[in-house]
């Protein structure tokens, strides 16, 4: 449906996309996400020709928007809609700022009536023709440009962090009702968000976007599990992060080194690659015996360590330990007042090679 | 809605009357090909005065610049009532003191001047711009002034007068004299009162101190200006009787050669100018000298002011020293 | 209050001229102050600075050249348009075009560029663009028209110079005004000033109302 390619958009010296490349299917909720500042929204802008790329070409279904100048793109245009962090909402009713992208295409009074009374009941703002836009809250501001958006039928919807300036109530409205659109109309969407559990919530595949390129695209969960490089890893909530390289490789459960440490981790990289590894917190153990007893199981790793520092994190512990190098991990309240964990403690720290993961560096 | 539709109506008005605007104004012009000729004529005859570039004179129309005496009076109203009772034109009278008037004429902006400078008059001809002037009425100019006549110049001659009120206006701040000061006819005729009294008027009287005020108005403006300052002022004594019953303003010096006030009306040359009005302008003028209109200018002004405002040339070509020709013979076709 | 019937022919001669000037004022400006606001060429901010200047442009300084432009010497002599209607007319039409540019431009330029976005997003084609944006503004358009409207309306000097105020014909409030207080009329004067003022009041009335009304 949506295909990028080799996108660059260059702000004066400032490079602002860097070479986006990215396939979007119809029917799809493509979530971008990634730090502010990164080119999340010039990309949208790009797709919505708000930018004229500095290179590169964005095709909708096979349809170039950028290699035949501009002369086409009010058409493939009106396939297209925006909805922008801030709405800007237009002078006039409710009713006038829905109709308004109907107008530009000529619709009739009467489907225009329908449609933007089927719509505002899309969005759940029933009724609410004859309302001052100007005067409704930031929420139904919200679902007014949703629903001016959505009342064009466009095949694509792009949407700039939607929910980033609105209250929890109207956020989970908004992504009820990108699903529902989605689910009703069969339209492909392109969402941006900084926040990476709207997008595990949302997109059947996610966009990672840094230094202006897509670094990652897949499924939520190779995101959130099989992150690409370290950069990644540390942004989808990887707090374990070093650098190593590998020593031996024993049928893909290789010893890393990392600095003074070294730990075993299954990956195929061979021996003498450089890489970066990364563990969830909640996939490590921590024992307050500094022993290790020989269990039958095939925890391998098994680190000794000194605890630094213990931080709060809702109705969990979060334990700073010390193993030459410094992982951080879990533990729940019931486990840190039964063991009584402080800083200064012997601990030693146990994890599974398969709870590795291991990416190029 | 509403509004939405008037704005949309109102829009719509706009562009029209727009279009039409252009339109109106190509067709009361001359039409491209006319004006590229006439150009191309221009050219070729290579004559500085733009005699070419012109359109056909509007026959309805005829554009006098006049002194503001004659206006002000409310002679030149009447007696255009009585023209256009007879002929088919509308006159457009535009009041702006002789200086401005001739200025006008130059320019080739109006048809008929109608003036009382004796002396730029004879240059204004002599340069081309005018031709068959005729005296058309003449009355005399005064200098009136405050009842109390602080400088004390009543029946001295004008040029005592003046040369009085320049001696005493110094150490005496009641001593006002207020100048039309815009090259008018009555500026003319007052320059030239100073002159003969000895005074140079750029080097002694002109921005002399307080007392010599340059109003830059015309006649009517100037007396009601001199009526609050309670200064003295030089005026023509058709304006000041016609003004007479608002003003505190009375005539202190009235007799004297040099007050001699002659109105002419001329015609601008076609020669120079080639889109003139010329019959009408030369009708308009020989309708004034008629016994009938010279008999109305006559007694213009008697049943509301007791006396008449201007007097008559008709009969009075000596007083007036002109020609009689000048005063009396209608122009020929 | 004088009930001449010349005093109304006056009152509708002036507002005939102002009303014309300013709307073909207003149609010259308004896609001349969207020109400005969407394409940048060299000296544009100049320009831009020279518009906020104009809009103190002395009025006889005004009178002065379309004087000269008009007189039958001057390049535009051919036209005839000296000491009539169309020449006042063109006369105010130069007053208040910097205010109307100068005006409808600020108010462009400082919509949020969001809103721009989102017209182009929501399928407008350059018409339609530029008419939503105008839309956008309109409020301050009207306030522009009505200040434009006010300012040529109250005018004496460029129409005293270029309409020679011919009884009749060109002779308009502002300079019978001045005529009539030069002649001493001061009734006449008071009346003709009220009604000037009347119009004004008129003017901003119709204006606010249009702004309640939407």
């Amino acid at each position: 449906m949506i295909t990028v390619d080799n996108l660059k958009k260059d702000f004066g010296s400032t490079q602002v996309l860097r070479g986006v490349n990215l396939n979007v299917s119809e029917g799809e909720i493509f979530v971008i996400i990634g730090p502010s500042g990164q080119g999340k929204s010039t990309l949208l802008r790009t797709i919505d020709t708000l930018e004229i790329p500095t290179s590169g070409d964005i095709k909708i279904r096979d349809e170039s928007l950028y290699s035949n100048g501009d002369s086409r793109h009010h058409d493939i245009r009106k396939k297209i809609g925006m909805v922008f962090q801030n709405p800007a909402i237009f002078q006039g009713t409710v009713f006038e700022n829905v109709a308004y992208g109907l107008r530009f295409r000529k619709i009739s009074s009467r489907d225009m009536h329908e449609r933007v009374s089927q719509t505002l009941r899309e969005v759940g703002l029933e009724g609410y023709e004859k309302r001052v836009a100007r005067s409704l809250s930031g929420g139904e501001k919200q679902r007014v440009a949703f629903a001016r958006t959505m009342v064009t039928r466009p095949e694509i919807i792009l949407l700039d962090e939607p929910t980033s300036n609105v209250d929890p109530i109207t956020t989970e409205k908004i992504e009820e009702i990108i699903h529902y659109t989605r689910d009703t109309y069969n339209t492909t969407i392109i969402m941006n968000t900084h926040d990476m559990l709207q997008g595990q919530r949302m997109g059947d595949r996610i966009g990672v976007m840094m230094n202006g390129r897509i670094m990652q695209a897949g499924t939520p969960k190779e995101i959130f599990t099989l992150p690409a490089n370290g950069d990644i890893a540390r942004f989808v909530g990887f707090e374990n992060v070093f650098d190593g390289e590998i020593r031996k490789n024993d049928a893909g459960t290789a010893v890393i080194r990392s600095g003074t440490t070294e730990i075993y981790g299954e990956t195929l990289f061979s021996v003498g690659d450089t890489v970066t590894w990364c563990i969830r917190t909640e996939d490590m153990h921590l024992h307050m015996k500094v022993a290790y007893e020989g269990h039958t199981d095939n925890i391998r790793n098994h680190l000794r360590g000194t605890v630094t520092g213990i931080a709060l994190v809702g109705p969990r512990h979060h334990v700073m330990v010390d193993c030459g190098i410094l992982l951080e991990l879990v533990v729940s309240w019931r486990f840190a007042d039964r063991v009584k964990v402080k800083p200064g403690d012997h601990v030693r720290v146990s994890f599974n090679p398969e709870a590795v993961h291991v990416m190029p560096r | 809605m509403d509004v939405k539709k008037t704005f949309i109506v109102l829009l719509v008005l706009f562009s029209a009357i727009f279009i039409c605007g252009c339109t109106g104004t190509d067709s009361d012009t001359a039409t491209p090909a006319a004006t590229a000729t006439e150009t191309t004529a221009a050219t070729a005859a290579g004559t500085a005065a733009p005699e070419g570039t012109t359109t056909a004179a509007n026959p309805e129309l005829l554009k006098i610049a006049t002194t503001t005496s004659l206006d002000n009076t409310g002679l030149l109203e009447a007696l255009q009532e009585r023209f256009e009772e007879n002929h088919d034109v509308t006159l457009q009278i535009i009041a702006a003191g002789t200086g401005k008037a001739l200025e006008y004429g130059q320019r080739g902006d109006v048809d008929v001047l109608m003036v009382h400078d004796r002396a730029r008059e004879d240059t204004f001809i002599d340069e081309g711009y005018g031709i068959n002037r005729r005296g058309i009425a003449y009355n005399y100019f005064m200098i009136v002034g405050p009842e109390s006549d602080p400088a004390g110049i009543a029946g001295m001659t004008p040029e005592d007068a003046l040369t009085t009120i320049y001696e005493t206006a110094p150490t005496n701040a009641d001593v006002v004299f207020i100048s039309r000061g815009d090259n008018s006819g009555t500026h003319s005729k007052e320059k030239s009162i100073w002159t003969s009294a000895g005074y140079n008027y750029t080097a002694d009287v002109e921005g002399v101190g307080d007392w010599y005020v340059e109003g830059g108005q015309g006649m009517g403006a100037t007396l009601t200006h001199a009526n609050e300052k309670l200064a003295y002022t030089l005026s023509d004594s058709g304006t000041y009787l016609s003004y007479k019953t608002d003003l505190d303003l009375v005539p202190l010096v009235d007799e004297g050669d040099s007050l001699l006030n002659v109105y002419s009306a001329m015609m601008i040359n076609p020669e120079m100018y080639d889109y003139v009005n010329s019959d009408m302008a030369r009708e308009w003028i020989n309708f004034l000298i008629t016994p009938e209109t010279q008999e109305f200018i006559g007694e213009f002004g008697v049943d509301t002011y007791g006396q008449p405002l201007f007097f008559e040339s008709l009969g009075n070509y000596e007083v007036m020293g002109i020609s009689q020709a000048e005063a009396e013979d209608p122009i020929p076709a | 209050m004088t009930l001449n019937p010349e005093v109304y022919e006056i009152a509708f001669r002036s507002i005939y001229i102002t009303f014309t000037a300013t709307l073909i004022a207003s149609v010259i400006s308004i896609p001349l102050a969207l020109y400005l606001a969407f394409h940048d060429f060299r000296g544009k901010t100049s320009i831009v600075n020279l518009i906020h200047t104009l809009y103190a442009l002395p009025t006889v300084l005004i009178g002065l050249l379309v004087f000269l432009m008009l007189s039958r010497q001057g390049p535009l002599g051919f036209l005839g348009l000296l000491f009539t209607p169309a020449g006042m007319i063109i006369g105010q039409v130069i007053l208040v075009i910097p205010i109307l540019v100068g005006l409808t431009y600020s108010a462009v330029t400082s919509l949020d560029p969001i809103v721009k976005d989102t017209i182009i997003s929501l399928g407008a084609d350059y018409m339609q663009f530029l008419v939503s944006i105008l839309r956008e503004v309109r409020f301050v358009i009207y306030a522009a028209i009505a200040m434009a409207f006010g300012r040529a309306i109250s005018e004496v000097g460029a129409a005293i110079i270029i309409g020679g105020n011919i009884k009749g014909f060109t002779r308009i409030l502002t300079t019978a005004i001045s005529l009539e207080t030069s002649m001493g009329n001061i009734e006449l004067s008071m009346a003709l000033g009220i009604i000037l003022l009347f119009i004004a009041l008129i003017v901003n009335f119709v204006m606010t109302s249009i702004r309640r009304g939407d």
